[in-house]
């Protein structure tokens, strides 16, 4: 049994106490608004989100002295804190939040990770007689670049469970957090996750 | 073509297969076989996804996150507000961060503001060490050197503002036109005057590129960036501090990667041996090569291929591109571009004077031209002074050189200006060796003057075996001798008494063509931060995370141990490999030959090895700067 490269959640979270808490009233609002209905709201919330997260992903890179890891669930939740803080917002607009934060997560990695293969070298292959299973933390760009095209294919007939996934995975939310973002009950977002989960088991693997 | 519908009743028969048991899961299949014989073979596949263990979707992304987000651009944007600086315009990014045009509202006036890429400032010490230098540069008030404003920190964004150059970039120019012959001179003379005044104040700019130099529509040239290369450099100086916290830093970075390119780096950079002014002689030697030619001098489609080039082939001659230039200016790039540093131009200044020859020798014959009478109506057309005048100068050349008096006056300067390099050699390699893998209890004790300090190591392997993709027994430490088979996964256990540098090789079975094949096990990208640095008593899992695997090729696999007290350059060179894109294949030949001989080179067998088989590990001893030990595992 490979040993999983993942560190539990738990130990992951990371704390932000050399930062001051400071909430954006701007987020509070522009998240109600979007709640509302105001699909222009979301326009100027994306950059801003994005913003927060580069931010609080660079702190985090300069403190990364420790074994500590830092998953897509710290760093968004950090991000809610900081923008959104323990203000009067809504369940729902929170929740909203998480699902704004999980598909700006899923852009940004996945076209890193794009950018990233597309620089890969061509070159003369050798062939390597031992390698390590699973070395460089997953081929991250390999395997985020696949799971995303098979995210849209899934999407294409199942967009419900799709979005499942991308905020279980690129947010980090649990199956609690994501049936509120969705509002569904318990019990459907687990069949969804279970079932979309094999299902991109199986396209992965392909 | 999967439907909506079709996947519905899929979802619903994998829900009812998923929470049966093997048995009631049979029928239930035999059931759906008769009934929905198109979905059986697809709700089979999903039914086995759905069992097996861990798929990296489990987890949610992690830690590449962070590099990834913070990676991400662009950070700022026109407008926005930024400590006392409101951004104007992005005016470009480079390896060693974003720089941005921006309006000091304190002092109202443009800056050039340049945000450091997290990375490279995550260490202070090398912070300090980038800003001393930086300062230092500053401080010259060099006219060609760029002013530096402020350098600090906003919103834990380390900036530097400096004085904001209305101009193009040296870069930016050669890609618009070819320069002509008189440019490529004026602009040589200011920059190399620039590395005289830095040189001779103790600074050397370790990153001399055509996007470091800028130059105004005036003329004027300004460079930029002293210091900055210190941020990423791997040093092996003297100072452990110092060279410590440089390889850390480099580890995170891949070949390439680094400074934005490599193209310009010196032979001695690319090995990461200790740096002196002359790296700056050599990247400056390829800036001209660059200007007279209109083509890099050691031009390659890769980041590897273009430090093979640096490090072993001669560029083309200057005049297959540039028949015009004189050959006395091919002569002193030839002499800046030595790969060995002792036969290059050992100071900027030797350098600076044969150009400044170069351009008074010029003048003169253009003067001598112009005093004479014009050869047509039309008179000279400045296409043809250009290609004349060099030919006068080669001639004057081949004369002074005839005319020992003459050439005197032409060299007398450079006699007097004293050599200041410091000269480090490495400390010789007095022992090392390689043992093969010892069978228990067999303890070859060779003994060895006792002359330095005694290098211990001691590791041992567990093997987790497996069959037909999946382990089984449990994961057990390697005693005896066993044959290995196709995805049988091993892992080391490595402990070091005394703090050194640490590297591992695996070599696979000769191929065809009988070169060895090396795959960089340790540092990489993702263990030790891709240090090789291990301190004392540092005990270490490799890889950190999971299991090497054994493929299906067969034969005898060595995993060399490379223990050293200092940086091995030939090992330095080569663990930039070990990236998530290369996965540790060192694909290029001309990097991999001198590992080979290196390996050779120290594989004598003197080494010592106890195994201790209570705890089955092995300690493998030597005395001296290198220990090299190779581990043989059978694949048969």
């Amino acid at each position: 049994m490979v040993q999983s490269v993942v560190a539990l959640r738990s130990c992951s979270r990371f704390s932000m106490n050399n930062l001051v808490i400071r909430p954006d009233q701007r987020v509070t609002e522009l998240l109600l608004k979007w709640g509302g209905g105001d699909k222009a709201a979301l326009n100027e919330l994306i950059p801003l989100v994005y913003d927060e997260l580069r931010k609080l992903a660079a702190s985090y890179l300069r403190r990364k002295a420790g074994a500590q890891t830092l998953q897509a669930t710290a760093l968004v939740h950090e991000a809610y804190v900081r923008l959104a803080g323990q203000s009067s917002i809504s369940m729902e607009n929170r929740a909203q939040f998480f699902g704004l934060a999980a598909k700006v997560m899923r852009d940004i990695l996945v076209d890193h990770a794009r950018k990233r293969l597309a620089a890969k070298r061509g070159g003369d292959q050798l062939r390597l007689s031992l390698t390590e299973a699973e070395r460089f933390g997953h081929k991250p760009e390999v395997e985020l670049v696949a799971l995303d095209d098979a995210l849209k294919v899934l999407a294409s007939t199942n967009p419900q469970h799709s979005r499942v996934v991308e905020l279980r995975f690129f947010g980090g939310l649990t199956i609690e957090e994501t049936a509120q973002v969705m509002t569904l009950s318990h019990a459907t977002t687990e069949r969804y996750w279970s079932f979309a989960r094999a299902w991109l088991r199986r396209e992965l693997a392909a | 073509m999967e439907t909506p519908e079709s996947m519905q009743q899929l979802e619903k028969l994998f829900h009812e297969a998923a929470g049966l048991g093997r048995q009631e899961r049979a029928d239930f299949m035999a059931r759906v076989r008769d009934s929905n014989p198109d979905l059986v073979a697809e709700l089979e596949s999903l039914i086995a996804a759905h069992e097996r263990p861990d798929g990296f979707i489990d987890s949610p992304v992690y830690e590449t996150a962070a590099e990834s987000i913070a990676k991400a651009q662009p950070a700022l944007v026109a407008g926005q507000v930024v400590g006392h600086y409101q951004i104007i315009a992005p005016l470009g990014k480079g390896g060693m961060g974003e720089v941005y045009l921006a309006s000091d509202t304190k002092l109202d006036r443009k800056v050039a503001l340049k945000l450091l890429p997290v990375e490279f400032t995550n260490h202070k010490d090398l912070l300090r060490r980038f800003i001393q230098e930086a300062k230092a540069a500053s401080s010259l008030n060099h006219p060609n050197i760029i002013t530096i404003h402020e350098i600090g920190e906003i919103d834990s964004v380390h900036f530097i503002a400096t004085e904001f150059i209305d101009g193009q970039t040296l870069k930016q120019r050669m890609k618009r036109a070819r320069l002509k012959f008189a440019d490529v001179l004026d602009v040589s003379i200011q920059v190399a005057s620039t590395l005289e005044a830095a040189h001779a104040a103790g600074l050397v700019h370790r990153d001399i590129k055509p996007e470091n130099i800028m130059q105004r529509p005036d003329g004027y040239v300004k460079v930029l960036d002293f210091g900055l290369a210190k941020l990423t450099e791997k040093s092996s100086q003297s100072k452990a501090l110092d060279s410590e916290v440089g390889t850390m830093v480099r580890g995170h970075t891949k070949p390439g990667t680094v400074l934005g390119t490599v193209d310009y780096m010196s032979p001695e950079q690319a090995r990461g041996q200790v740096l002196d002014q002359r790296t700056d002689v050599f990247s400056l030697g390829i800036v001209l090569y660059e200007m007279a030619a209109g083509r890099m001098p050691f031009a390659a489609a890769t980041s590897v291929d273009a430090l093979v080039s640096i490090l072993e082939k001669e560029p083309p001659p200057l005049d297959e591109y540039a028949p015009e230039i004189p050959a006395e200016f091919q002569r002193i790039i030839s002499k800046a571009l030595r790969k060995d540093r002792e036969e290059r131009y050992q100071t900027i200044k030797d350098l600076l004077i044969d150009l400044k020859t170069l351009k008074e020798e010029l003048s003169f014959t253009q003067k001598l031209e112009r005093s004479k009478p014009p050869r047509s109506s039309a008179g000279l057309s400045t296409r043809r002074a250009a290609t004349e005048a060099p030919t006068t100068i080669q001639d004057r050349v081949v004369a002074a050189t005839a005319d020992p008096s003459a050439l005197k006056s032409v060299r007398h300067n450079r006699r007097l200006v004293p050599v200041a390099v410091v000269g480090l050699v490495l400390a010789g390699l007095a022992i090392a060796g390689a043992v093969l893998w010892q069978r228990k209890g067999s303890t070859p004790a060779i003994s060895t003057p006792a002359r330095t300090a005694q290098r211990t190591l001691s590791y041992w392997i567990t093997v987790q075996k497996y069959r037909d993709g999946k382990p089984y027994q449990d994961p057990f430490r390697l005693r005896d001798d066993i044959n290995f088979e196709k995805d049988y996964r091993i892992r080391l256990h490595i402990t070091s008494a005394q703090s050194g540098r640490l590297y591992l090789l695996n070599e696979g079975p000769a191929g065809p063509d009988k070169t060895p094949a090396f795959n960089v096990l340790f540092p990489s990208e993702t263990a030790n931060n891709g240090s090789a640095l291990l301190t004392e008593n540092q005990q270490i899992q490799i890889p950190q995370q999971s299991w090497f695997q054994f493929d299906e090729q067969q034969g005898t696999e060595k995993i060399w141990l490379v223990w050293a007290a200092k940086d091995v350059p030939e090992m330095e060179a080569i663990k930039g490999f070990a990236n998530s894109i290369d996965r540790g294949v060192v694909s290029s030949p001309g990097l991999r030959s001198p590992v080979n001989e290196f390996l050779k080179a120290h594989s004598t067998p003197s080494v010592t090895i106890e195994r201790d088989d209570e705890k089955k590990d092995s300690l493998v001893r030597a005395n001296g700067e290198i220990l090299v030990h190779v581990i043989k595992l059978e694949h048969h």
